[in-house]
């Protein structure tokens, strides 16, 4: 028996508009969850929405969202707490709602069920009522023992690079053959056995990038030529820049091509730097998957403001990748994802690149600012600047992401984001789910109530492998707030044993100025840094990331909030060993380390008695180990340095 | 690959040394040989501080180590010879020095043994910072050893003394009979302090007087010289009477 965690997502929506204080059911989906000792451990829904108001702002007194999986009598969430208009329209997502017990009490013991969500808005101020282009997101995390199964689930995020500017108002095709070949011959998926897509879904986000303008849009979502998806229209009569997110499901892309992927607005073009990204979730049989596509989320933050003027004033955010699994490695399309908050006015002049590449030049256009920004930039071959990376290769990658502004004024706040990491390998012997993965957990439910302190008691992530490698660890927050400037900090307890025993740690901590309007704005926290890298960490100032803790949110203006954590990790083994000579019987420490460290820090530890055989599980078979044993101040000794 | 582990104790043995010369780094000291093997079989061992065994300054004679301060055992030094070390600062033992001198070792700080300094002189070692035994001095006088900072033993002065000419300073002579040669020798300018009474009367052959231990003879005069008290060699300054030669003194050292 070898239980697993894993996440899989997917996606609902309504095409119609949701009426004011009517709760309005969304399509309903299937979800998948393949069950062989399941057990759920969230089950997470984000709402997005647009009012349509045309004056005044609508302010949201109560909304709700419901959930039935099999047809079970719903569970419904409600949140009283006033969402607040400030004279500005509001679109965003609001999240998490946590539905994990409805989950465990009604998901059948097949490997699907129906799931119907339900949302309501009652809006008290405003003079055009109810929702558009409402949908929800669900992220289904459950344990399950992957011994003896013969199909499993997953789900491929591929992200699509986004324009550099605003979004055409003509058919257009977003670079070129962004929807990569899953299956057959050179297929991301080509090793994968009988590979059946569950479902596939487009998640288009950003800013409206209105530029003040009063002028309503419709975005057009459409791959090669099946049929457009054209949303409903866009409000922007108070000319107001909110986050936006739009989901646009589509079934019958032909898995065994590529495909051009191409977005439009009509009537202006918005949505500037448009991030896409393809969501799909598929079964395939275990037996015969030879080689596997991995997604893995990385985040990363940028502290405030951005760098610039100039290039040579760039931010800079840096990290290393491990890559265990099994050759050959191919990197697959990947990308970097920046969320930010542009300024009390458009930010002039966003420049990125990733590693080698040029800078791309990227025109933000928030000019009342109500929400956040984000763009998406490829780093695979195939992206507008090429790869981010010399050589994509087993063993250790080296991540930098350089960022500038041209704006003086606009300085580009509360920056944070993702990597999403695509790349090819072969199946380690623990298969596929051993692999580099990301699981999502719930932590801190959304409350609408405005505070600047909310603390979470309790958080404890299971992982149900008894060795794994924590590659990532962050926390993805979903802040609303209606304030010119706000400081932000997520915090962590430490508990007996780490670091100073107990207090509050940062986990997170920038500012943001905006214009002061109830504004939805995406923050991505990179925790790892902080946390236990395995189980037997001997870092004994890391925290333990299954034990038990509090976690607490603050900020200077008051806002509402929602909190997951992602946890991206494998648990793919390798055993160093060696043997004991000349002891004189007492216990011999013995340290591990990576040789190619600089600094040598001890990654590893374990002990004996006396002579004899020693062993240590470690998770990366490419560098060379430096082992050290010390027994006392006569027994000491070091190895050679070697690969495991 | 095993990650093997001996333990050893670091005042002898350093594995991790080991590992640091793999890198090519700086090896403070090893202590054993079969340690300094492993280190030589490295191709880009830079240091070696000090070396104690034998078998270990083979292996890094072979890797061609430029530096080896010390080494204290005599097959140590042979082969670091032959790998033209080019610097050894102390040599402790006797045949150690031999093969360094065949290979022209440029400086040897210190040889404290007879057979060491023979071979030395006959590579001309430019520079001994002490000879402890006779036949060292011997050899060294021979080839024109312009300093000789020390000789302990008597048979070392009188083999300088012949070798004539070039020895400019003998700080001290501990021995009787070194002085007596020193004495016959007509171009010491310095002879800084003879250690023992004996030694005092050879001087006198060469024209100091004699100042027997016990009560003074009389009003005496010391022309020059020093007495030894506690420990230390104070100067006599010069026309100082002297009562008596005190034997807690131990010695008195008159000076030409």
């Amino acid at each position: 028996m070898t239980d697993r965690l894993k996440t899989l997502w997917f996606a609902a929506k309504r095409d119609a508009d949701v009426a004011d204080a009517t709760l309005s059911a969304l399509d309903q989906i299937t979800v998948y969850a393949k069950n062989n000792s399941r057990t759920f451990r969230g089950a997470l829904v984000w709402v997005a929405f647009q009012d349509i108001v045309t004056a005044t702002g609508g302010t949201i007194g109560e909304h709700r969202v419901a959930c039935s999986v099999n047809g079970a009598g719903a569970t419904t969430i409600t949140e009283l707490d006033d969402i607040a208009a400030t004279g500005e329209q509001m679109g965003g997502v609001l999240g998490p709602f946590d539905f994990t017990a409805h989950f465990t009490t009604n998901f059948p013991a097949a490997d699907s069920a129906t799931l119907d969500l339900s949302v309501y808005f009652d809006q008290t101020t405003g003079t055009t009522l109810g929702m558009r282009n409402v949908n929800a997101l669900l992220a289904l995390t459950y344990q399950y023992d992957d011994n003896g199964i013969t199909t499993d689930f997953h789900t491929d995020i591929c992200p699509i690079e986004s324009p550099a500017g605003a979004l055409p108002t003509t058919e257009t095709e977003l670079g070129t053959n962004q929807i990569p070949q899953f299956t057959g011959a050179g297929g991301d998926f080509e090793n994968v056995a009988s590979l059946t897509e569950r479902q596939r879904f487009f998640v288009a986000e950003g800013n409206d990038g209105s530029a003040a303008s009063a002028t309503d849009y419709v975005l057009n979502l459409r791959v090669d030529s099946l049929t457009t998806k054209t949303f409903a229209t866009t409000e922007k009569a108070l000319a107001s820049d909110c986050y936006q997110r739009f989901i646009h499901i589509q079934a019958g892309i032909d898995l065994t091509a590529v495909h051009a992927f191409k977005a439009w607005t009509t009537g202006a073009g918005r949505l500037n730097m448009a991030v896409c990204t393809m969501y799909t979730t598929f079964e395939y049989t275990v037996s015969g998957t030879t080689a596997f596509t991995q997604t893995a989320i990385f985040a990363l933050e940028i502290p405030s403001p951005l760098g610039g003027t100039a290039a040579g004033d760039a931010s800079r955010f840096q990290r290393t990748i491990s890559v265990p699994e099994p050759a050959t490695v191919t990197l697959k399309q990947s990308a970097v994802r920046l969320y930010f908050v542009e300024g009390a006015a458009a930010l002039g002049g966003l420049n990125v690149r990733v590693g080698g590449q040029a800078y791309r030049a990227y025109t933000p256009g928030a000019q009342v600012v109500c929400g956040c920004s984000c763009m998406q930039q490829r780093l695979d071959s195939g992206g507008a600047q090429g790869a981010g990376f010399a050589s994509f290769v087993r063993g250790q990658n080296i991540f930098t992401l350089d960022v500038y502004r041209t704006d003086a004024t606009n300085l580009g706040w509360n920056l944070s984001g993702i990597l999403i990491l695509r790349y090819r390998s072969g199946v380690a012997a623990g298969g596929v789910p051993s692999h580099t993965h990301t699981v999502i957990w719930p932590v801190m439910g959304w409350d609408a109530l405005l505070n600047n302190l909310r603390t979470q008691a309790a958080v404890a992530p299971i992982i149900p492998e008894t060795s794994y490698w924590l590659s990532a660890i962050g926390f993805w927050m979903t802040h609303w707030d209606a304030a010119a400037a706000n400081g932000i900090e997520w915090q962590a307890e430490n508990q007996s044993g780490e670091g100073p025993a107990a207090g509050w740690r940062d986990l997170y901590a920038d500012v943001q100025i905006k214009d002061p309007e109830r504004s939805c704005i995406m923050v991505w926290c990179r925790a790892r840094d902080d946390f236990q890298r395995h189980p037997t960490d001997p870092d004994t100032d890391r925290m333990a990331v299954e034990t038990s803790r509090d976690y607490r949110y603050v900020n200077v203006a008051t806002c509402a909030k929602g909190v997951v954590m992602f946890l991206t990790y494998h648990s793919i083994t390798f055993t160093l060993s060696g043997t004991i000579s000349g002891s004189a019987g007492g216990t011999v420490n013995i340290y591990v380390k990576k040789a190619t460290d600089p600094i040598r820090e001890v990654l590893y530890k374990t002990s004996r008695v006396g002579n004899g055989a020693y062993s240590v599980s470690v998770y990366d078979d490419v560098p060379d180990y430096a082992v050290d044993a010390f027994e006392d101040d006569t027994h000491v000794g070091a190895s050679a340095e070697a690969v495991v | 690959m095993a990650h093997d582990i001996a333990l050893r104790d670091p005042g002898t043995a350093f594995d991790i040394a080991l590992a640091e010369g793999a890198l090519g780094g700086v090896l403070g000291m090893v202590a054993e040989s079969d340690a300094a093997q492993a280190i030589a079989w490295a191709p880009k061992d830079r240091l070696v501080t000090t070396v104690t065994e034998s078998d270990t300054a083979q292996a890094i004679g072979h890797a061609r180590a430029y530096t080896i301060a010390q080494a204290t055992e005599s097959d140590g030094a042979q082969p670091i010879s032959h790998a033209r070390a080019h610097s050894l600062a102390l040599a402790a033992e006797t045949d150690a020095p031999q093969p360094l001198a065949v290979d022209k070792a440029k400086a040897l700080g210190l040889a404290s043994e007879g057979d060491t300094a023979q071979a030395l002189s006959r590579q001309k070692a430019d520079q001994v910072g002490m000879a402890s035994e006779a036949d060292s001095a011997q050899a060294l006088e021979s080839q024109k050893v312009k300093a000789l900072g020390m000789a302990a033993e008597a048979d070392v002065a009188q083999t300088i003394t012949p070798g004539t000419a070039i020895t400019e300073a003998i700080d001290t002579v501990f021995e009787v009979d070194t002085a007596q040669p020193i004495a016959w020798a007509p171009k010491h300018r310095l002879l800084g302090m003879a250690a023992e009474f004996d030694q005092a009367l050879g001087i006198t052959w060469a024209g100091a007087p004699v100042v027997p231990p016990g009560p003074a003879p009389g009003p005496v005069v010391v022309l020059g010289g020093r007495r030894k008290r506690q420990g230390h060699w104070p100067e006599i300054p010069e026309r100082t009477p002297l009562q008596a030669v005190d034997e807690e003194e131990e010695l008195l050292l008159l000076f030409l």
